[in-house]
């Protein structure tokens, strides 16, 4: 049973290392999402399932290669054979180091809602208690200096999850239009979907704890507990 | 770079005053007590104004000062007495007012070494290559640090005349390790000594050239390698411009010591000098950008 969830962004920039040196609002992101993941490891979980999008469905190796070599080569930072896919890469590099048993669940970022579901529920039907840190994140066409530029239905479409993150609807989550997200560049569609069909049964209190776009794309970090399950042991 | 013993550019350690440096470049801004030097022809010659320059250097982005008292070109004798008159109660000045600053003083007397190392200096940077082999022993006695330049053997304030090598590099690397060697011997704390391979003294403009091409070699030696192209005769030469038009061609080389490990630069024009330097040592990854985000939101 799924007890308690965390929702973080997916952007390289969180990779340790590769803004060169602090970035601020990059450290203010940062830290709001490993306070959201700490509060996940330390609700009394028996393990943490990590979730993020990647080329196809599947498990992923704890200790694949970072990618971080991909996106930042430097002479200390070779890119690696068969890394980690980045979402997971930011979810990992927040976790660590972690008290709790963890693995890593990737979603292909294309899934149909349907498939996504079938995920989801495959996790929440995991024996024990099971915390969920899910790397996701929103619109990248959200200005002229956005990334993919403007789409003047971006902020729409982020508010309506930004709500759906803010107030637990797993519903709001599941009814995202695959199509239209990809249109907006929303890279955590699938990962949402697949959060919200584990974290469909029961109460839940949400948190949203961040909520910016300083780069252009929609961040947002939250934290669902669920509901007389306090971290309290 | 912070207390890194060596750095991802594999550089030796170099410390100078109470700081340790790791590949990070260094930009050592000169500050002439002359009424004659080359470049600012006595701009600074005035107390006031050389202390007003110290401030504007450090607020550039300077490491070091490297206060001189004695052009390096043949001219008006300048003794002992008058050139420790002219730099140590200014290295006493700029050490009350930049507790922190590196202050090198460029001499090979060591008389003067010893004053300006008794008024607070740093480093003793020997432009005329041991002509004085006491200096190392003052540097030694005060624990600072000492520049091992290649002179090819002339006598200071002297012009190259006719000068021929087999080998330029070979010597230049033959006579500063030697140098380095034998400062260490007599008492320097060898993570304080570095070698310059003298661009423009005792070599034409085509040795300085080769040098330049062939910095790598001096860098392989491990000795911490100062270079001083600064508005330099074989940048004129080069590009067939007088002295105060050669900031860009002072900058290129600049770029190319860079790349080849060089780790302090002595120069007149601080801050152009400062983001040339900083750039090629963020491109050859010794050095971390100051905000890489772009692609990656």
């Amino acid at each position: 049973m799924i007890v308690a969830v965390a929702c973080v962004p997916q952007a390289p920039l969180l990779l340790p290392g590769v803004t060169g040196r602090p970035v601020p609002e990059v450290e203010e992101l940062r830290e709001a999402a490993r306070a959201a993941v700490r509060d996940v490891a330390g609700s009394g979980v028996d393990e943490i399932v990590v979730l993020g999008a990647a080329p196809a469905t599947r498990g992923y190796p704890p200790d694949a290669p970072d990618p971080a070599g991909r996106f930042a080569p430097a002479p200390d930072r070779r890119p690696e054979a068969d890394p980690l896919p980045v979402a997971l890469a930011v979810a990992r590099a927040l976790l660590e180091p972690c008290p709790v048993p963890w693995r890593l669940e990737g979603v292909g970022a294309d899934e149909p809602t349907r498939a996504a579901a079938e995920l989801g529920e495959k996790i929440a039907a995991r024996p024990g208690r099971t915390g969920l840190v899910v790397a996701a994140d929103g619109s990248a066409r959200r200005g002229e200096k956005a990334p993919g530029y403007v789409d003047p239905r971006a902020p729409e479409t982020d508010a309506l999850i930004r709500d759906a993150l803010a107030r637990a609807d797993t519903a709001a989550l599941l009814a995202l239009d695959p199509a239209r997200c990809a249109e907006l560049l929303v890279a955590g569609r699938a990962a949402w979907q697949v959060m919200a069909a584990a974290c469909r049964d029961g109460e839940w209190t949400a948190r949203l704890r961040y909520e910016a776009d300083p780069f252009g794309v929609a961040y947002f970090v939250a934290t669902w507990e669920r509901a007389g399950e306090g971290r309290a042991r | 770079m912070g207390e890194a013993a060596v750095g991802p550019g594999g550089g030796a350690v170099l410390r100078l005053r109470d700081r340790v440096f790791g590949d990070e470049p260094l930009v050592m801004a000169i500050v002439n007590r002359t009424p004659d030097s080359f470049y600012d022809r006595g701009a600074t010659f005035a107390r006031e104004k050389a202390l007003q320059r110290v401030d504007e250097v450090v607020a550039e982005g300077a490491d070091i000062v490297d206060i001189g008292g004695v052009k390096a070109a043949p001219g008006t004798e300048v003794d002992v007495a008058e050139e420790i008159e002219r730099t140590a109660p200014f290295v006493a000045e700029v050490r009350e007012r930049h507790p922190d600053l590196i202050i090198s003083v460029d001499t090979w007397r060591h008389e003067v070494g010893r004053e300006v190392c008794q008024a607070g200096a740093d480093l003793l940077n020997d432009a005329w290559g041991g002509a004085d082999p006491k200096l190392a022993e003052v540097a030694a006695e005060y624990g600072v640090g000492l520049v091992c330049t290649h002179a090819g053997g002339l006598r200071p304030r002297t012009r190259p005349h006719r000068v021929a090598y087999r080998d330029v590099v070979a010597d230049v690397i033959e006579r500063t390790t030697a140098l380095a060697r034998r400062a260490v011997e007599v008492g320097v704390d060898p993570q304080r000594v570095l070698i310059d391979p003298g661009h423009d003294f005792a070599k034409n403009t085509w040795h300085s050239l080769e040098v330049t091409r062939r910095l790598h070699e001096l860098v392989a030696t491990g000795w911490p390698v100062l270079v001083s192209l600064s508005n330099k005769d074989f940048v004129g030469e080069s590009l067939g411009l007088p002295v105060e038009k050669r900031m860009y061609g002072t900058l290129a080389v600049s770029a190319l010591c860079a790349w080849q490990g060089a780790r302090v630069f002595r120069a007149h024009n601080v801050a152009p000098t400062r983001q040339v330097v900083d750039m090629v040592a963020v491109t050859r990854g010794v050095r971390a950008p100051v905000r890489a985000v772009r692609g990656m939101a």
